[in-house]
């Protein structure tokens, strides 16, 4: 049924003369609970400016209504999928809608350590905001794609000022920009692998949280570390690892002989896009958890790309 | 017992990790019994597809159960125990660090002849077979 009447009625001022042609509907992506819906403004906007745009889901018919695309549709259930049309309106009434988008369907949250999930594996919950509370969901690329080792992290006596401890896909992005010398960065954010492309270069802090619920060994943790702001419980807030917390991961694949241990033929040191001064960058130690500071330029470190997902 | 390979699906789809990407996140066939031994480690990373398939199948290889179906999507291929003995030993010696470093097939691994120092941080250095504590600039 056309949006143009409530119950059969035609709505007051309303001229189909004058309404907006239908906007074009775009990419439906989803998130957790959500749906970015993307559209572009129809070419004929009628008899006058659109003051807003609605979307509206099948099923559910759930809506959500902005100025200007992409719009969130907020409150959908993980694991179903859904199509949604755009409908614009102006002063005299709603176009006829867009038409269907792709399908897309909010992903059903993790609940296990190691589990596959998000094109990856399932790394534990950040906190962006600092305050314990998750906003994201944490994914390590698989192994035999997502990991590169020898690639360098950066020129040395170059100061870049990336310095954030949480803000991975920020640092990763500044970093790959600054050419060839940022290999790591650059590996990350040309990955392509699970469908996904916005792989990046982990922040300290993520690595961190990768290290406290991914630990592949069972011997004692580097207890100088490991205290983040930005983690969330079961990871004890802003403290250091203690020399049994954490334990061996259960998952079997990131335990020591596993294919996806944070350890490596050659070393264990994993970079983190996190600068420690002019020469050197920090990364995090996969088998005790120690966060050490190497050359920019060495050729002996692992690298991992890390995407995130809201919560 | 039977010595066999396995590759990557789809956690969820089951579809095979070089026919589409795998959007839920790797998994791997079940196969009754089957126990991880080794991966073809020195040949990641692999290259990916412009849509985010792998390019190649990587290898799991490991035994399984003499009645277990290996006719499932994710079974690479079966080998006999030499054929398995000799793709281990391959994979041993292409993961090795250093020429004096000691292997270990059983286990995979290769350690260097003098335990490395606990006090800081060393990298190996072959010309002299020692470590070398790493002074970053």
């Amino acid at each position: 049924m056309s949006m143009r009447y409530q119950a059969g009625i035609v709505l007051p001022g309303y001229n189909a003369l004058k309404v907006a042609n239908a906007p074009t509907i775009g990419t439906a992506t989803a998130g957790s609970g959500q749906v970015s819906v993307a559209f572009t403004a129809p070419a004929d906007i009628g008899g006058g400016a659109i003051s807003s745009y609605t979307v509206v889901s099948t099923p559910g018919n759930f809506t959500t209504t902005g100025a200007s695309s992409p719009l969130v549709v907020l409150g959908l259930t993980p694991g179903t999928a859904y199509t949604f049309k755009v409908v614009a309106t102006n002063a005299f009434g709603p176009s006829y809608p867009s038409g269907a988008s792709n399908s897309a369907t909010p992903p059903i949250p993790p609940t296990v350590i190691g589990q596959a999930y998000g094109g990856g594996y399932y790394a534990g919950q950040i906190s962006t905001t600092a305050n314990g509370v998750a906003t994201h969901y944490l994914i390590v690329a698989d192994a035999t794609v997502g990991v590169s080792y020898g690639t360098t992290w950066g020129t040395m006596g170059v100061v870049t000022g990336v310095t954030s401890r949480i803000n991975g896909p920020t640092n990763s992005s500044t970093l790959a920009a600054l050419g060839v010398d940022y290999a790591a960065a650059i590996f990350c954010e040309n990955l392509n692998t699970g469908g996904y492309t916005d792989w990046y270069m982990p922040a300290i802090d993520e690595l961190g949280v990768a290290y406290y619920f991914l630990k592949p060994n069972t011997s004692n943790n580097s207890t100088s570390y490991g205290a983040n702001l930005y983690s969330v419980s079961p990871q004890p807030y802003n403290t250091n690892y203690g020399l049994t917390d954490p334990t061996q991961t259960t998952s079997t694949d990131f335990q020591t002989a596993g294919a996806q241990a944070f350890l490596g033929t050659s070393g264990d040191h994993y970079q983190a896009s996190f600068e420690n001064n002019s020469n050197t960058s920090r990364g995090v130690v996969g088998s005790d958890g120690r966060n050490d500071a190497k050359n920019k330029n060495n050729t002996a470190s692992y690298t991992r790309a890390f995407r995130r997902v809201p919560v | 017992m039977i010595y066999l390979s396995i590759t990557q699906i789809d956690a969820v789809t089951g579809v095979l990790c070089t026919a589409e990407p795998m959007r839920t996140g790797p998994s791997y066939p079940q196969v009754k019994g089957f126990v991880f031994v080794w991966a073809d480690q020195s040949n990641w990373p692999i290259a990916t597809t412009p849509e985010g398939a792998h390019t190649r199948a990587p290898l799991f290889f490991g035994t399984c159960d003499d009645d277990a179906d290996i006719s499932v999507s994710g079974v690479v291929a079966t080998y006999t125990a030499e054929e398995y003995s000799s793709l281990k030993t391959t994979e041993h010696q292409a993961r090795k660090p250093y020429s004096s470093w000691i292997g270990n097939e059983e286990t995979m691994t290769w350690n260097a002849p003098i335990a490395r120092p606990t006090d800081g941080f060393y990298q190996w250095d072959e010309p002299t077979t020692s470590w070398i504590e790493v002074i970053n600039a």
